[in-house]
């Protein structure tokens, strides 16, 4: 015989109801230690409170949308170059942006873990909060975010304008060397003088001829940006720039948030020259990898009016690390990546990789040893 | 022989067309196709014409293609293009980069 059994029946009610509850409080925690769907973890939350307190009285109406403000723990690495940050950063930002720009709900950033972020990373983030800021309906009050604990985040929130961007009061902060030289811009429209000051500032840093090549490959990502990314969408033609100097190393980053490369080169060089080189470049089978496409796209000159005399942009993005002689071209696009690395001893190395998360946009990434000097130049 | 030095009109040369630009209207363009119009102003005053291409902080292909590969397009002989005079000291690779534009474009018309 069951002892419960024995128990009243308000005691077994109690038991059940304390059951219940510690399934949720369970679900809530897996919910953000896995870091699983927002809204998986706002109906856990309201669930727990249905049956923390069953007597009161719904007044809500069916459809009513909570105005709460959603809470996101950025990752302790915000960083797209270790494989194993980039899943976590990635699902981070996509529930950044489904929340707050597909949803329009307001949100809440809390960067008090946060250890390490990376340029592209941050940029990434930074361009979809523009983004969010730009369409909610609370406007500036669509995001908000709690000063960083670690001092060096503070101060790189604080140089690249993410303070700013969301009107949020800057503290003085301690000052970093390799963070003072931080540089973002961003702009809707291919207008190099937007980015004058950062182009000024990095032409400073590297040697004349590498600067002219880096303004050659950062031209024509911005001009693709503006007339390709956003094909098919309502979306404004935005661009955001980054430029940075870390460990020796000047990366200049380049992103946009439209549909990515693997959808648009179908379009613009006609959905079977692309199957074909594909095919006649990784085999049949890889159609369905979004680093192939990237990869055909710095192969062929990409157009989207198929004129021959059309788009070198993604060679001219590659030619800026032959011409230069060393360093690293990385690009990202939805689920892919594709890398191109040129060493001193002329050695280039071509990869392609594919993520299970989606960067949503394009970005492109130079990364360039400052102390490189202008050797006779290799022709491209 | 008349001289023009793009640094004097586009220090920052832009994308190719105008309609990239924001506020592309009038002298405000740095666009290949507004340079391209430039040449042919030139052009028209002499055909002899010299171009010099330092100062710039540097130049995106499709700017250079869309300038002379352009004019072969527009309709311009081919030895009247070929016949410009390029100056680059700082990129001097560039006078070939642009001599094979033009040669490409010359190629496609089926001179």
């Amino acid at each position: 015989m069951n002892c419960c059994n024995d128990l009243p029946e308000k005691v077994q009610f109690k038991r059940y109801m304390r059951g219940l509850r510690q399934k949720i409080k369970r679900k809530i925690k897996n919910c953000k230690s896995l870091g699983h769907n927002w809204r998986a973890l706002e109906s856990a939350k309201r669930e727990l409170e249905f049956y923390k307190y069953p007597r009161y009285k719904k007044t809500a109406k069916f459809n009513y949308e909570s105005n709460k403000r959603i809470c996101f723990n950025v990752p302790v690495s915000l960083d797209y170059y270790k494989k194993s940050h980039f899943h976590k950063t990635n699902a981070f930002i996509e529930q950044v942006r489904s929340c707050g720009f597909e949803n329009e709900r307001r949100i809440h950033l809390n960067f008090s873990n946060t250890r390490y972020i990376s340029a592209a990373a941050m940029l990434s983030l930074l361009a979809e909060v523009d983004l969010i800021l730009g369409r909610s309906k609370h406007r500036y009050n669509a995001v908000n975010f709690n000063h960083p604990n670690d001092s060096k985040i503070e101060s790189i929130l604080n140089q690249v304008g993410f303070y700013d961007l969301v009107r949020k009061d800057k503290r003085k902060v301690k000052e970093f060397v390799d963070v003072s030289f931080w540089r973002f811009v961003s702009g809707n429209s291919t207008e190099p003088l937007l980015a004058s000051k950062m182009i000024r500032d990095i032409q400073n840093e590297v040697e004349s001829k590498t600067g002219k090549n880096l303004y050659r490959g950062f031209i024509e990502a911005m001009s693709n940006s503006v007339e390709h990314a956003y094909l098919g969408t309502d979306l404004e033609r935005k661009w955001w720039a980054f430029a940075g100097i870390k460990d020796g190393h000047l990366v200049v980053v380049i992103c946009d948030k439209g549909v990515g490369i693997p959808s648009t080169l179908p379009r613009t060089r006609g959905f079977d020259l692309v199957r074909s080189l594909i095919t006649s470049l990784f085999g049949p089978g890889a159609m369905d990898k979004d680093s192939s496409y990237i990869k055909a796209a710095a192969e062929i000159a990409n157009s989207r009016t198929n004129l021959p005399h059309r788009g070198k942009g993604l060679n001219d993005m590659k030619s800026v690390i032959r011409l230069i002689g060393s360093g690293m071209l990385s690009i990202f696009s939805n689920r892919g990546l594709y890398s191109f690395t040129a060493g001193h001893n002329d050695a280039e190395r071509e990869e392609t990789y594919d993520f299970k998360t989606s960067v949503a946009g394009t970005i492109v990434e130079w990364v360039i040893p400052i102390e490189v000097s202008d050797e006779p130049h290799k022709s491209c | 022989m008349n001289r023009i030095k793009v640094a004097d009109r586009y220090p920052f040369p832009g994308p190719r067309y105008r309609t990239l630009e924001k506020g592309a209207q009038g002298n405000s363009s740095s666009s290949g196709e507004d340079f391209r119009d430039w040449i042919e102003d030139e052009l028209r005053k002499s055909e002899s014409l010299t171009i010099d291409l330092d100062g710039t902080v540097g130049y995106g292909s499709s700017f250079l293609e869309e300038a002379f590969g352009g004019l072969i397009r527009a309709g311009y002989a081919s030895e009247i293009v070929l016949g410009i005079e390029l100056i680059s000291f700082e990129e001097p690779e560039l006078i070939d980069e642009i001599k094979k534009y033009i040669n490409d474009a010359i190629a496609l018309r089926g001179d």
